[in-house]
This record gives structure tokens, sequence and C-alpha cells, in this order.
């Protein structure tokens, strides 16, 4: 897959925020490309020694994607707002079309944990999706705090230029989001 | 969710987020007022952001990629998933490395979550490694110590080799690099660290590959090493590796950066290698930088042999200076000048921590949840250590350690392992309740002599004993020294029951109390404190209320109650200040400790724990510790809080006090404290069957097992088709019923939960299972089928002071006779207990009789008949309306042969016939090795079954007055 220019991307971004349904299906492929190269990273027999090196992977991939330092955007807010409303989109349409019911259960699986005996999941990114719909209509703050946290890749600085609030509130916010969202995940 | 309402919701969540965490259930409380659906919706989610700690920790990005990984290696990696090998169901895959996958599975047999590593194929295709690993890893299997995750089972199924270990819920150290950590809980860990290898390297056994994700933290803080000894058994074949290093230069770093220089120079290695590897993790942890580890191997290798690194302060300023020391002395490439042994490094972290301990600037400070994840740079609290930027996963064990640490060290606190561990009794069968002599140069202790408990005395170093109680032929169990030693208290069975105290070596033996068991002395020798249950095990029948403590003037013999709430095993405080005891928590089978003032006044609870045991607290002797047995890692150990004699205080978190054992109990101290005397227990039953002629009612032949292996099972009952056995399957800290095939195989779980399931008998149409169980407070009688569905209270009976009795299925499976205080009630298992008629046997004056088996032929129930003092085996007859004594002084459970006409029990290791015409005894079988209990004919009357016990407890020392 060939390095897209970030500058095309940026252009993509602006289109899709403006209603250009294309949009969607021409960054989907980029997106994809960078999840498989995060994913080999995680399959590779030296995995063990990797958490951090796929963490450094994702974010790299998030500003490769979104690298709005570079981008002339007049309004970087409503450019991170549309950014993480995509990646949203493409990832939970990702998970949603994974092969069968059998992989639905190995996505439980983390790989990364390797030799590990833990406890952790992931969260499931359509459960997370409808729920996070749900939050919305009644929170539309809080929601958007974990669009652009957890889909958009933002730290808390980052969350709060956009939201237009105090770092602190936004920590508030974010903590008070995921306990609603946690328990919505794990109703039975 | 209607916006104003939920505005509402988010306001206290704030505000109670404003106050400490222990005030702010009764804040929202107050603040909700009547509005009960506030409050609860409130509290949920307080509880979900402390649950939800892990939750979208990692971006979507990170999820997807994940998944897509899994999808991709998935269809390989899972063959295994929800299949059976050999008696393990496996679950689900929880890692997968060089060494091959790691499935949680379930033992189907032991009913238990184990780890199951599958061996990867390459290692499997070589017969004569296999088999050495297999012999390999017995040995391994062999250590057991808390701080290592202990392997339970090695074998081959159809051609795939596995490994069975505990299954340990956590995370590596691995996971946790990056995280934000307390120093001391970092030397904590390193210290457990440093007693598990400890206690491997005693036994000749080296780790070779410790390294970040070979340490597991468990969720309560506690570290266990991963897979000990495996690196040499499973390292790939030389051929292998080199075409490995050659298709893809320079992939394996992770573990080269752990070798110890004499690994990298292919050098014999020693136990030396795993405290330089360990030095390295500790080094990686403390500074977040593996300290040689290269762009590529050869860069790391070079780095290993040549490379000194810098000194941990200069790259992590808060750490403190000591440690630069301890790193550069592990880290020294001449293993000479490098730490000898784990229990010497061990004591120099102590020291460092000791000094952190009681320096006010490592104090710690409450740790806000919301502070530690704000990822503010330089925001610390205390002395945070931050490292890198990555998740901050040690939240729950920082709050979970730092809940308990109150106060500072004692730098004085026993290093129990330093101690020389020698065992002190070794004849089979059971010895325990030691008692040390305050010179700490004998001890005293219980031991089955010629069918009866007495109490013998023997020196420590020496092998000969002294029976003390030789003249009783009952049972004398518990001695206590008294403070000066001239005296032993001692709890005896024999006529007139209750407390008595003889001289140090037998003599005057006299009762000073005709109530009461363990007895402690106060330490002016005056009194003993003792409790009026004689409660021996955790898993020992609850019965609330009963377990009152009283103490007894050893002179006069007056007595007087020092509590009445429910207490056990009392302990004295060496200054008279407290007295400790364990208590039924009202959760089933869970056990705690709390001390008291000695003269009286509110209790306070020592460790609070609710998943686990506490139990047996015993002072050390210079009241600074609380020593008690606790379940907590797994097994059942010795555990110690330090604690404030005067007030109770708890100043420590629970502390392990390593004995080789899977099962501890009973521990007492010399005087200097430098001695600790304890009884290691190994209790093994299982079922046996022996050929049977009913006709002349003897057994033929050899008996045979039926089931094998470490479990205790009681009271098998083979099913009316004869295809199956229930019994009580007794697991650390429950009681269930199980089933399992009449060949031993095929385990099936009817119950698996908390409550203890008892007395277990299978309806005559073999639908429909009864036994008495503890799950609705009390123990009463239940009724279900046989598959564990459809459970119901059949009596709502017992008091605080009684429970039910076993239940008795007549033949025609329409009635259950169950005993309950004096009376033996009929009842019909199809009808709850208002729609009892509940008709009842005859009652007779002077007479009791505790039913156990309703003969085949529906005309006779068998049981125990009690008059006064004496105990008999009888049976009431419906015909005749009459209560006849078959075997007096017995207090054996009787069983029917199928000719309604005679009978067997068991005492000791044999079995005895009686026929209830001639009323003549006649022993019919005996097997020496085991005590037989309960024992039945099938229906066919062809086979003898019966449960075969081993009981084995030694007692102990782990002796500090002699250097190792």
């Amino acid at each position: 897959m060939p390095e897209q220019d970030p500058q095309e991307l940026t252009e993509i971004l602006r289109k899709w925020s403006d209603g250009d349904k294309e949009a969607l299906e021409k960054l989907t492929p980029v997106v994809y490309a960078e999840l498989h190269r995060i994913a080999k990273r995680y399959m590779g027999r030296e995995r063990k020694d990797h958490t951090l090196q796929t963490t450094a992977l994702v974010n790299e991939a998030y500003v490769r994607l979104i690298d709005w330092k570079n981008a002339k955007w007049e309004n970087r807010a409503h450019f991170f707002g549309v950014s993480a409303q995509l990646m949203r989109r493409i990832l939970v349409d990702f998970a949603r079309k994974r092969p069968s019911k059998r992989a639905a259960a190995l996505h439980k699986v983390s790989l990364e944990e390797a030799f590990a005996v833990t406890s952790e999941k992931d969260a499931d990114l359509v459960a997370l999706d409808e729920a996070l719909t749900e939050l919305a209509a009644f929170d539309e703050r809080k929601a958007r705090i974990v669009e652009l946290k957890f889909f958009g890749g933002l730290n808390v600085e980052e969350t709060a230029e956009v939201i237009g609030v105090s770092a602190v509130t936004v920590m508030r916010e974010w903590q008070k989001a995921k306990a609603w969202l946690y328990l919505q995940l794990n109703k039975t | 969710m209607d916006i104003a309402r939920w505005k509402k919701i988010d306001e206290l969540i704030d505000a109670a987020l404003e106050i400490p965490e222990s005030e702010r259930e009764a804040f929202v409380h107050a603040r909700a007022g009547d509005d009960a659906k506030l409050r609860d919706e409130v509290l949920h989610l307080l509880k979900a952001q402390r649950d939800g700690d892990d939750f979208l920790l990692k971006s979507a990005m990170n999820v997807a990629a994940k998944a897509m990984a899994a999808d991709d290696a998935g269809f390989h990696k899972f063959r295994f998933l929800n299949k059976k090998i050999d008696t393990y169901r496996i679950d689900r895959l929880i890692g997968a490395g060089g060494m091959g996958e790691v499935y949680l599975a379930f033992d189907e047999k032991l009913q238990r979550k184990v780890a199951l590593k599958i061996l990867p194929a390459e290692f499997t295709s070589n017969d004569e490694r296999v088999k050495r690993f297999e012999t390999e890893a017995r040995v391994i299997s062999s250590l057991n110590h808390p701080n290592i995750v202990t392997i339970y089972d090695v074998g081959n199924f159809e051609g795939v080799n596995f490994i069975a270990t505990e299954f340990v819920e956590g995370k590596t150290l691995r996971d946790l690099m990056g995280g934000k950590f307390k120093v001391r809980n970092i030397i904590s860990n390193s210290i457990q660290i440093c007693d598990a290898l400890s206690a491997a390297h005693k036994e000749g056994i080296i780790h070779r590959d410790i390294k970040p994700e070979n340490i597991m933290i468990r969720k309560d803080g506690y570290a266990k090493i991963l897979d000990f000894g495996l690196a040499k058994l499973t390292e790939v074949a030389p051929e292998a590796e080199a075409d490995f290093a050659k298709t893809s230069e320079g992939v394996l770093i992770g573990t080269p950066a752990y070798m110890s220089p004499a690994q990298v120079s292919d050098e014999e290695v020693d136990h030396r290698t795993d405290l330089w590897s360990s030095g390295v993790v500790f080094y990686e942890f403390l500074t977040g930088k593996n300290p040689f580890k290269g762009a590529n191997r050869q860069e790391t290798f070079q780095a290993i042999l040549s490379k000194e690194p810098p000194p941990c302060t200069s790259l992590n300023s808060d750490l403190p200076e000591e440690l630069d020391e301890i790193l550069a002395k592990l880290l020294d490439k001449d293993p000479a000048k490098s730490y000898q042994s784990a229990a010497e490094l061990r004591a120099d972290l102590k020291r460092v921590k000791q000094e952190l301990d009681s320096s006010p600037s490592w104090s710690t400070g409450s740790l806000s949840w919301l502070a530690l994840r704000s990822g503010r740079r330089g925001f610390r609290i205390g002395s945070v250590v931050a490292i890198g930027g990555a998740a901050l996963l040690l939240f729950g064990l920082v709050a979970a350690t730092y809940y308990f640490l109150i106060g500072r060290r004692d730098p004085d606190a026993i290093d129990w392992s330093a101690a020389k561990s020698v065992q002190l009794t070794d004849q089979a069968g059971t010895e325990f309740y030691p008692s040390v002599s305050p010179d700490g140069k004998e001890f005293a202790y219980a031991a089955e002599d010629d069918g009866d408990f007495d109490i013998f005395s023997q020196r420590i170093g020496g092998k000969n004993r002294t029976n003390l109680t030789a003249s009783s032929k009952s049972d004398d169990t518990q001695p206590a020294f008294s403070p000066d030693g001239e005296l032993i208290a001692f709890r005896s069975e024999r006529s007139p029951q209750g407390i008595y105290v003889m001289g140090a070596s037998g003599e005057n033996a006299k009762l000073v109390s005709d109530i009461g068991y363990h007895p402690s002395w106060s330490p002016d020798g005056k009194e003993v404190v003792v409790s009026a249950f004689g409660r021996d095990q955790p898993t020992t029948r609850a019965r609330t209320g009963s377990g009152r403590l009283l103490i007894i003037n050893v002179e006069n013999g007056s007595k007087r109650d020092l509590t009445n709430i429910e207490a056990s095993f009392p302990s004295w405080s060496p200054h008279g200040h407290r007295i400790a005891y364990w208590f039924y928590t009202g959760t089933f089978g869970r056990r705690d400790i709390a001390t008291m003032p000695a003269m009286g006044g509110e209790p306070v609870v020592v460790a609070k724990d609710f998943a686990v045991s506490n139990w047996n607290p015993v002072w050390s002797p210079d009241g600074k510790y609380l020593y008690f047995v606790s379940s907590r890692a797994g097994n059942m150990n010795f555990w110690r809080v330090r604690i404030d004699e005067a007030t109770g205080q708890v100043l420590s978190e629970p502390e392990a006090v390593v004995t080789p054992s899977k099962y501890s109990r009973h521990l007492a101290f010399s005087r200097d404290g430098k001695r600790l005397v304890y009884v290691q227990t190994n209790n093994q039953s299982n079922i046996q069957g022996v050929n049977f002629d009913a006709a002349g009612g003897k057994a033929i032949g050899e008996p045979f097992w039926i089931t094998q292996g470490d479990r205790e099972i009681s009271r098998a009952e083979l099913s009316p088709d004869g295809t199956r056995f229930v019994l009580r399957l007794n697991r650390r800290t429950q009681e269930d019923v199980v089933t399992v095939g009449r060949d031993g195989h095929e385990w099936r779980d009817v119950t698996n939960d908390e409550p203890f399931d008892r007395y277990i008998r299978w309806s005559p149409d073999g639908k429909q299972i009864a036994f008495t169980s503890d799950r609705n407070a009390g123990t009463e009688v239940w009724v279900g089928n046989a598959d564990g569905t459809n459970l119901r209270q059949l009596t709502f009976k017992s008091t605080a002071d009684s429970g039910t009795g076993f239940p008795v299925w007549a033949p025609t499976g329409d009635q259950l006779a169950v005993y309950f205080d004096g009376t033996t009630f009929l009842l019909d298992p199809s009808r709850n207990e208002n729609e009892q008629q509940a008709p009842t046997l005859p009652k007779k004056e002077g007479l009791r009789m505790v039913v156990w088996d309703w003969s085949p032929d529906g005309k006779k129930l068998a049981g125990i008949i009690v008059q006064g003092e004496k105990r008999s085996i009888g049976y009431f007859s419906i015909e005749t309306n009459r209560y006849e004594i078959i075997v007096e002084n017995s207090d054996a459970l009787p069983s029917w042969l199928p000719d309604s006409r005679r009978f067997i029990y068991s005492a000791g290791s044999k079995v005895y016939l009686v026929d209830i015409q001639t009323k003549q005894v006649k022993e019919i079988f005996s097997n020496p090795l085991v005590t037989v209990r309960s024992p039945f004919i099938s229906h066919d009357g062809t086979l003898l079954y019966y449960t075969a016990e081993k009981a084995e407890s030694d007692i102990w020392l782990l002796d500090l007055r002699v250097e190792k």
C-alpha cells in the first residue's frame, strides 16, 4: 500500500465533513492499511517485547492519518471532530464485518499478552458504538469526549481543546462516561 | 434516560467524588434521601468507575488492530478451543509464544481452573526429549511456594504434550511496564521474587529465564513466578535455533536482554544466573529502560559482557541511592563479586524497604485515582514514580496494598526465610497441636497411640517421645505449656470431659473445667482462655452463636465468660492485653480473625478478606505480630501482620511466612521467638472397593482403588442403577456434591459453590438427591434433581445450636427421615415445608436415635442410639414399634445389607458385620494402610465399597537458632 499524502487525506476529510459520502470509501483502505501494519507487529515472533512499540505504532498511525500539525486547517477543533467521527465509522464497520462467530469469540483474546495469564478483555467495538449513540441522546458532551479520545486517538489536552473545556473537566467527564458505558456493556 | 434526571445523577457523582471513598456511600445515601433509584444509579456508576478501571484504556485503533491480528492468526492457533485434552476442558486462549499456547482450562477431574500450556509440535516430535521433559517437570512440580506458580500435571494426550499449572489472575510485569507505581511496591515484589528463587535454588532448581513475561502480579499485588525450570526443558534444539536466527535476524531480542554473562558466553550456569536476570528486570522496572538491550542480538550480547549500566538514580532521580549499590552488585560481571544467594539480595532489599517505610518523605498518601490517571506531567502525590506515558495499569495494586500500609516497618522483624527447616515427627498418621516449652528445647503434641490420641513430649532434635497420657483410653489433645513451662493444659475426652492441667511430664492430671477447647495461657500462668466449641478446621460445620470464649482460673476452676460472640481457637497475647481468635464470617466457608481486650470489649477484625479463610491466629512472643493460617495465596500457609498488642490495630499488610507445605496449621513459638513449630498436613481420601461374598458375609481378595490422587472425598454412595457414585468433594474452601462413574472416571459437578454440602444420598429411583447444606443460613436438608437442578430447601428447622440431621430415604422414595433435636421426622420429599404432615418416629424417654440408613425391606431404620452419655448402634423397627440396641459403645454409622437382616460399619481400618438377630459382630475386612470410612455393600451384594483415608500430619520446625 503506497503512503498516502497527508495533504490529500486532509482534503478527503474536508470533503467528508462537507457531506461527500465517497470520502469514507476513499479513507477506509488507508485506515485498513494502518491496521494491517499494526496487526503485523502483534503477530510477529518478537511480540513479547512490543507492548510499547505497538502503542507507539498506533500513535504514529493516528498522526499519519490525521496530521493536524501540518494541515492548513482553519478550524482545528472541527477537524478533530470530523476525523474522530470518521475513525469511529470505519473501525466499527470493520468490527461488524469480522469473519465469523468463531472469530468473534477469538477477538476477546489478546495476542499481545503472550505467555501472560490475564483477565483483560478489549472492548467490543460494535456494542460500544451502540451504547455511545445512546449516551449521546442525553449527554452529548460525554459521548463526544469518548469519540475523540477513544476513536479519534486524541489525548486529554487535545480533547479539551476541541470541546473547549479544561483538561480536568475532560478527565472527569471521561471517567463518568466510561463508567456508564462499562455498565451498559456489562449488562447481561 | 431523561436529561434532567441524568443531570441530577451526574452532579451527585461529582459531589461524591470530592469526598473520601470510605464516606461516599453514606454521603450518597444522605444526599439521595428518599430517591432510592437515584441512590442506586449513583452507587452503581461509582462502582463501575472502580471496576472498569482498565476499560477503554487502549484506543479503538489498537483494539481493531489486535482483532485483525487475532483473525489472521486465528485458525491454526485456536484449534484446541472448546476441546478436551485429557481431563481438561479448554475454555479460552490466554497467551501464545515460542513455548506454545496457553489456555484457560477447567480440570474436570479435580474441578478447578488451570492454565494449560500446550507445547509446540517441533518440541514434541522428539520422543527422548519429551521423556526427559516429563521426568524433569515432575521434579519441578515438587516446588511448592506461594510466589511460584504451581505445576499440577504434565502429560501427553493423543500426541499433544501439555503442562497444567495453577491459574493466576493478574498481569505480567511486561504488561505493567510503563505504568506508575511506588518504589516500595516494586521492592516488595522483588523481595517476594527473592523468596521464590531462594526456595527453588535450595531444591537445586534454576529458572534460567527470568524476565518480565515470567513474573505475574496478582490483583492483590502478590508476585508469582511462571514457568520455573521450563526454559531448559523446552529450549529449541540448536539447529532449529540457528535456522531461526538466520531467517529472522534480530527478532529474538526480547529474551537475550535478560541473559547473564555466563549464558551469553555459553558457560555452565548456576543459580546466580537467576539473580542476574532478576537484576535486569528490577533495573528495567525502576528506570523504564533495559540496561543492556541493543538494536540487535549482537549489540545486546556485547553490552551484557562489557557495558556498565548507568546508576538507576541517574535515570530516575526519585529512587533511593541504596538501590544503585544493590543493582551495581547484582549486575557485576564477575559472579564472585555479585550476590551469592537470593537470601543475601533479599536482606539488602529488605533494608531499603525498611528505610523507605520509616522515612516520612516516602510515607504514603492517599492516591486519588483521578489524579493518577490525569496524565499531567510532573503530577505526583507522595512519591509516585512516573515511567513512560503508557497505560497506568498498576493502580489496583497500589490501592490494594496501600489500604493496609499504615505504620512503619519493624526493623527487628524475624525473617523466617533464613530459618533451617527440620521435620520433628515422622510417624504414620496424625501428629498435631504442638506446643513449645518456653526454653524452646522440647515440644508437646497430640498423636494417635493404641487407638486414641495421647499427648507426647519430645526433645527438639531428639527422636524418642514420651507418652504423657498413656493411662487415658480417651482422646487427649491440644496441649499448651504454661508460661513457666511447669504445667501443660489440654483437652480430654475422658470422663468427665473438659480442660485438664497436668505437670509437664504427665503427672497429676486434674480437671479444671468441664467445658472448653484449645486452651491458651494468660502470661501470669493463672488462667487459660478456651473456646466453648471445638472447631478445629475452617471447614468445620458452621454453627453460629456456639463458639463463645471463657476464661478459667486454673487453681480454683472458676469460670467467667469473656464473650458470647462467635469465636474459636483463642490465643492470649504475651503481655496479657488481648485475645486473638477466629470466627465464622457469615459467608459460606469463610473465616476471619479478630482480637479483643482480655478484659472483654469490642473486637477488632484483623484481615477482612472476603474471598479467603484466615484462621488459627497466634501471637509472636514479643507481641508485635499476629501470625495466622490463610488460604490467601491459594494454599493454606502462614501469614503475619504487624499489630499493636494493646489496641489490636493492624499496622501492616499481611505478609507470607513461607513453609514448604501445601497445608500448614497449628503454629507455636519458643519464648525467644526463634523457633517456630507447626504442622504440615496432607490428607487424602479416595474410594476403594473389594469383592464381597454376601452369603458368607466376607470380603474376598485384595481391595482396589476406584479413584486415586490428591483429593479428599467423603461418604460416597452408589446410585441405585450401580453406574455412578455421588460423594462430597472437600475442596479447599467449599464442599460440594460431585458424581463420578463406577470406574472412577467422568467426574461431574452437581454443585460447585461456596456453601458446604454434605451427606448426599440418592433417591431410590436415582433421579433425585438429598443432602444437607448451609446454602440458605443454617444447616438444612435440600432435595433436587441428581444433576443439581431444581434444588429446594426441605427443612427450616435448624437453630443456632443444632442443625438438621442426615436425610434418609425410605426405599419407596416417598419419605425422607430427618432427625432434628431429639425427634425423627418423616417428611414427604415432594412437598414444601409448610405442606408437610411430618409424622415422627415414636419418642422414648431417655433415648434419642440419629437415623442413618433405612433397610431395603422398608421395615427398619438403623442409626445411632444415644442414651445419656452412652452411644450404641441400633435400629427402630416399624413392625414392632421398638428401638433395638445392637452394638453397644459405638457411634459408627451402620449400612444395611440387601437382606435387611445384617448391617456393616467401620472402625479404624476395619469393617464389621453384624446380624441383628444374633447380635454377633464379625470382622469382615481390614486394610491397615488406611482408615476405612462409610462402608456399604452394592445393591446386588457383590461389592464392598468405602472411602479410604490417609491422614498424614507431621510436626515441623523452622529454626533460627542455628545458622543455615
